[in-house]
């Protein structure tokens, strides 16, 4: 076990489940909170792995987030079997989407997911293959 | 009654308790337990919603109150009636003679509560427009809903409204206005629990206003018989006070077009849930209530049809014939207010037992232990070691509070 990693908890996300969208994102929150951590590191990683698993559902086949609770950080591993990003940059860039029409159509895909995640965490990191998948690893630093 | 820290004024009789779960299944916050084959509630837990009084079947689980005998301790008495009081069937007695009957009981002055909420709305009216706290602002017109954010959603306390309560505006209102009465006593008519709780163990006020909380059930059953009336002084609240009493109440009168209702405790929390995740839409206000319609449904109003309550209090509302109170002096009042009356006087805090132990490290380790623990368990939720869940009781076990022993899938009874 890495240094300083004290809990480890992985859930399974599977792909165009809407129906089942932000439970594991939700699952995290509540694990966090039992944790006693302060609401508005909380807040951070919950906005940000929602937005995590929303993209495993929207593009993905299936993933798993993981969630790794360090004496320093809060560390979420989103994974997934799916396309992959062809541009990184491109995808980081507010507003742009590639969800298809009908993700659309249910409020989702608007292009926020990536620059919102960047936006609630410390570090931010995109490891991506086109045409296997993709791996998005960010913390959160506990103060 | 004496005050404790966590003091509830719901509590299980153990000789009728027969330790069935049902109670223990409904409790929003799992605060319930069996051990011995007796019902426990834990105080850190509890937030006096009154969901298992509510479904006890046979009526071990109750809400005690003041006795009324304790009035007798004050020479000049004054009453306050919830909102929720016009549900009430008096079996065919008017409000009027109603009225007189309580008097008759040894009260000099009656409130209506509505007065209160009238003071409170227009109050809460500004602060929506300030734009001061977190919206959306959620309001302290529950005492359980406060209690549940306390207990459930601390982040959310930072949403909770800084006006007091309506009774507790308006008994510190009254005390104010008779500062010149030696040996004042002001009760008030609780429909539930949570709000005896609310007196006797305030948050977000050092002392209540109040000096005793009656149960309106009791009440009841002294009006009903009592056949004496007198005259005395009463103060009405408009249209609008009474409206509160039920749910829907606030909304008419705050006219804030970005604002929810919502009641029934299990729902407040499962909103509460999207709301701490943020999948709310904007909202400028959260009016919730725990009880199933807001203050008509409960548990110590004698009438136990919220429809029918409804429909009766809405009865009443039509017959008054102003918006807002009679009294014309609190009118000018709404608008120049003490806030010493008005505001809470403390920031409510969160209860200390939402996380698994103060440090992180060792809050790990309990975490890993029920997690551990929890894929050991059949996870059927059946209820039979006294826990209210397979998680609950892995958690039990994790700090020591439960055998693994007590689920039947570990005790002699085994699967196969």
């Amino acid at each position: 076990m890495a240094k300083n990693l004290l809990l480890t908890d992985k859930y399974i996300v599977i792909g165009r489940d809407f129906e089942h969208g932000g439970e594991a994102s939700s699952k995290i929150k509540n694990e966090l909170k039992r944790l006693g951590i302060s609401s508005d590191i909380i807040r951070n990683i919950s906005i940000a792995s929602y937005e995590a698993e929303m993209n495993i559902i929207i593009y993905a086949k299936d993933g798993t987030m993981t969630l790794e609770v360090y004496s320093n950080k809060i560390k979420i591993i989103a994974e997934d079997i799916g396309p992959g990003i062809s541009d990184i940059e491109l995808a980081m860039k507010e507003g742009y989407s590639t969800a298809p029409p009908e993700v659309i159509e249910m409020g989702f895909g608007a292009g926020m997911g990536l620059p919102n995640i960047k936006k609630n965490s410390d570090t931010f990191r995109i490891d991506s293959v086109i045409g296997k998948g993709t791996k998005l690893i960010f913390e959160v630093n506990l103060r | 009654m004496k005050n404790e820290k966590y003091f509830h004024s719901i509590k299980i009789f153990k000789d009728k308790c027969l330790g069935c779960t049902h109670c223990m299944r409904t409790c929003p916050t799992e605060a319930i337990r069996i051990r011995d084959g007796v019902a426990i509630i834990q105080d850190l837990k509890c937030i006096d919603c009154g969901e298992c009084v509510r479904v006890c079947p046979h009526n071990a689980n109750e809400a005690v109150s003041d006795d009324f005998e304790i009035i007798l301790n004050y020479d000049y008495r004054i009453l306050i009636l919830p909102s929720s009081f016009e549900s009430i069937d008096f079996m065919g007695i008017k409000y009027e003679a109603v009225i007189e009957r309580i008097f008759a009981l040894g009260f000099h002055e009656i409130w209506e509560e509505g007065i209160g909420n009238e003071l409170y709305l227009s109050m809460t009216k500004k602060l929506i427009k300030e734009n001061k706290i977190r919206k959306p602002i959620i309001g302290t017109a529950c005492p359980s809903v406060v209690r549940l954010l306390q207990v459930n959603f601390p982040s959310l306390l930072e949403n909770l409204s800084t006006i007091n309560a309506p009774k507790d505006i308006l008994a510190k209102l009254i005390r104010s206005e008779r500062k010149s009465i030696k040996s004042l006593g002001i009760f008030y008519l609780s429909p539930c629990p949570a709000k005896v709780t609310s007196i006797k163990n305030p948050q977000g006020i050092e002392n209540s206003p109040f000096d005793g909380a009656l149960s309106t059930k009791s009440l009841y059953k002294k009006i009903l018989s009592k056949k004496e009336t007198k005259k005395g002084k009463v103060f009405y609240s408009g249209k609008i006070g009474l409206a509160m009493g039920k749910i829907g109440g606030e909304k008419i009168s705050l006219k804030a077009s970005k604002m929810l209702e919502i009641d029934g405790i299990g729902k407040v929390k499962d909103f509460f849930e999207k709301l701490e995740e943020e999948k709310t839409p904007f909202l400028d206000f959260i009016e919730a209530w725990a009880c199933y319609n807001g203050c008509v449904g409960g548990t110590l109003l004698p009438a136990n049809d919220i429809f029918i309550g409804s429909y009766q209090l809405e009865v009443a509302e039509k017959k008054r014939k102003k918006l807002h109170s009679a009294d014309p002096n609190l009118k000018d009042k709404q608008t120049s207010f003490d806030k010493e009356i008005i505001n809470l006087e403390t920031p409510i805090s969160p209860r200390p037992q939402y996380f698994l132990a103060e440090d992180l490290t060792l809050a790990a380790e309990i975490a890993k232990k029920i997690k551990f623990i929890y894929e050991k368990l059949p996870k059927i939720d059946c209820g039979s070691c006294g826990a209210p869940s397979c998680y609950a009781f892995a958690e039990d076990v994790a700090k020591g509070e439960a055998n693994l022993n007590n689920c039947i899938f570990f005790s002699g009874i085994k699967k196969k």
